[in-house]
């Protein structure tokens, strides 16, 4: 099974824009985007697909970006500290860009992926699940590969991605085992299944 | 039939909370847009959505509560008391929720972060669906998907290969969402999708018409129950699913590809998938966001997939009357072509009163259009590219 696992302590820089086949996308990725854009690159620059290829992806619980929080919070109370509706209307939500929308959509990776790569298949994004990752792949229409990804960031700032082209029987096997917890942490056992093998 | 039969549902709707309820409220046309009334939305630019209603009235909850998740509750608990759950063993029954994205206490946060992060004043959908599966006793898998406006059509199209893998489960599936709070609704309207109607609040969602002018963010939860065609109670089905397909644009994520070739291709799919071909087909219910663009592709897809005939099937939508209920909007949708169906009549699509002339689609308006109806096309499309779509037939 094709596998690529990459991984970005939090103040290092993901290197997206040297993966990026369209580099005006890159103002809409967040961390994660970022990070699965590469690892899909690094995948699909050994494998050719063809574009109905099922792909499903699994966004795993974002701890750590807050995508402005601080700034929409911090323009939206009076100077008592108290919350103020006409404040936040005027001031704190227009405190982050509007392409910050984009960031906190939970199909994000999935679709730029599909658009990097041409993608049009069979899709679908699974929220912090391996089980229903595996559960969602193992109904996959056609009798071809599945491209399965996951990103996560993580509370201290980290961030993962990975990918893998799993084929039928890579995929009845996984789901044979007791996968618990998000996809993120069964990519990394993958990965280190296959190191010891 | 090779899909898979609907034998039960739930529905907490803008129209009202029960299947009856809604039923009721769609054959009166009423419309559940409003003035949102269950928050505060003064000094807001734009303040029509569709909320959650019972008896009559908007569905107030205190500050903090995840109204969705409590939607999806109320949902679960109709289904539930139908009975068709107890014919499984928990081990093999399953729940596959369509959500958006998590709740977040944006005042909560405001009035008592101190010390703590941020991440705990949000609500995990995929923890609402986990908790909610223990609660009623689903013991055979559970996921949320999270594919925005298809999230809830994705998850009933897998729910219909399960049942096809494994006829001896059962599967619970549709979506829940809710998007009226204070950060969820103002990051639409900085997205431009909301609608600006200067007129009536029953008039700003406008699938279709020549004046549309934006989404009405909706909010509700939408469940059903699915089984093997020969394993369910004839006299409990409500309608058959009976294909699924789902595609993406890889386009942009701002806008639906206007040559709309792979929203056709999803049809197309689905209706091979179902064993009939785009003739079979005689209805369709449309996403119908009453966004500018979305319109144009939805009718671009039609021409693809029925070529001459796209101006004479008559076609419906229904977010006019239930706003866009984001995660959950394909599965309530999903009720009124199971309404549809039953009733064989289209009702009409509210507030397209002036057909744009660049979409010559037979939009049924008016009055309720009666015509024998086997199968419905629904078909749905997500910002960021993704399409699904269905066939349901008549039991």
């Amino acid at each position: 099974m094709k596998l690529i696992f990459e991984s970005y302590v939090a103040d290092e820089s993901v290197p997206v824009a040297e993966f990026v086949r369209n580099r005006k996308l890159v103002k809409y990725f967040n961390r994660e985007t970022a990070a699965v854009i590469v690892a899909a690159r690094r995948l699909l620059d050994q494998v050719e697909l063809v574009p109905d290829t099922p792909f499903y992806y699994e966004t795993g619980v974002m701890e750590f970006e807050n995508l402005g929080l601080e700034a929409i919070a911090a323009g939206s109370v009076d100077a008592a500290g108290l919350f103020d509706q006409q404040r936040f209307v005027e001031l704190g939500t227009k405190a982050v860009p509007p392409l910050t929308q984009f960031k906190a959509l939970y199909n994000m990776p999935l679709s730029f992926v599909a658009i990097e790569n041409a993608l049009m298949g069979d899709s679908a994004v699974i929220y912090a699940s391996a089980r229903g990752l595996l559960d969602q792949a193992l109904m996959a229409p056609g009798d071809g590969p599945v491209l399965l990804g996951s990103g996560k960031v993580y509370a201290d700032g980290r961030v993962e991605a990975a990918f893998a082209l799993p084929g039928r029987e890579d995929i009845l096997r996984q789901s044979r085992r007791s996968w618990e917890g998000e996809a993120i942490a069964m990519f990394r056992q993958w990965r280190n299944e296959e190191a010891h093998a | 039939m090779s899909g898979a039969a609907i034998t039960a549902a739930g529905v907490v709707s803008p129209l009202g909370t029960g299947v009856a309820e809604f039923r009721e409220g769609l054959h009166t046309a009423r419309c559940g847009i409003d003035h949102i009334a269950c928050f505060d939305v003064s000094h807001f630019p734009t303040d029509f959505g569709a909320e959650v209603r019972a008896d009559g009235k908007v569905v107030q909850m205190p500050q903090g509560a995840d109204r969705k998740a409590a939607f999806l509750r109320q949902a679960l608990q109709e289904l539930s008391a139908q009975g068709g759950l107890d014919r499984y063993a928990p081990s093999v029954r399953r729940l596959n929720l369509g959500a958006g994205i998590d709740y977040f206490d944006f005042l909560g946060y405001l009035e008592r972060s101190a010390g703590q992060n941020w991440r705990d004043f949000s609500v995990r959908s995929s923890r609402v669906v986990e908790a909610l599966a223990g609660e009623f006793d689903i013991a055979g898998g559970h996921l949320a998907n999270v594919s925005a406006c298809v999230a809830s059509t994705q998850a009933i199209g897998l729910s219909m290969r399960q049942i096809r893998a494994n006829p001896g489960t059962t599967v619970v599936c549709g979506g829940f969402d809710s998007m009226l709070s204070h950060l969820h609704y103002m990051g639409f309207y900085h997205l431009g999708a909301l609608s600006n109607w200067p007129g009536e609040a029953a008039g700003a969602c406008r699938p279709f018409d020549r004046r549309r002018c934006g989404l009405v963010i909706g909010e509700g939860a939408a469940v059903y129950q699915l089984e093997d065609p020969a394993q369910a109670d004839p006299a409990k089905i409500l309608g058959f699913l009976s294909g699924y397909a789902s595609t993406m644009d890889a386009y942009m994520v701002t806008d639906p590809d206007p040559g709309a070739q792979q929203l056709a291709n999803a049809a197309l799919l689905a209706i091979a998938d179902a064993g009939l071909t785009p003739d079979d087909i005689d209805s369709v219910d449309l996403h119908g966001t009453g966004t500018y663009k979305n319109a144009l592709a939805e009718a671009r897809a039609l021409e693809i997939v029925f070529g001459g005939r796209y101006r004479e099937i008559p076609v419906f939508a229904l977010k006019g009357q239930i706003g866009h209920l984001i995660g959950g909007c394909g599965a309530m949708e999903l009720l009124g072509v199971i309404d549809a169906l039953q009733e064989q009549r289209i009702l009409p699509s509210v507030n397209c009163e002036e057909i744009d002339p660049e979409l010559p689609l037979n939009i049924v308006r008016g009055e309720p259009l009666a015509l024998p109806l086997r199968h419905i096309l629904k078909i749905n499309a997500a910002f960021g590219g993704q399409n699904t779509a269905m066939v349901l037939s008549a039991p």
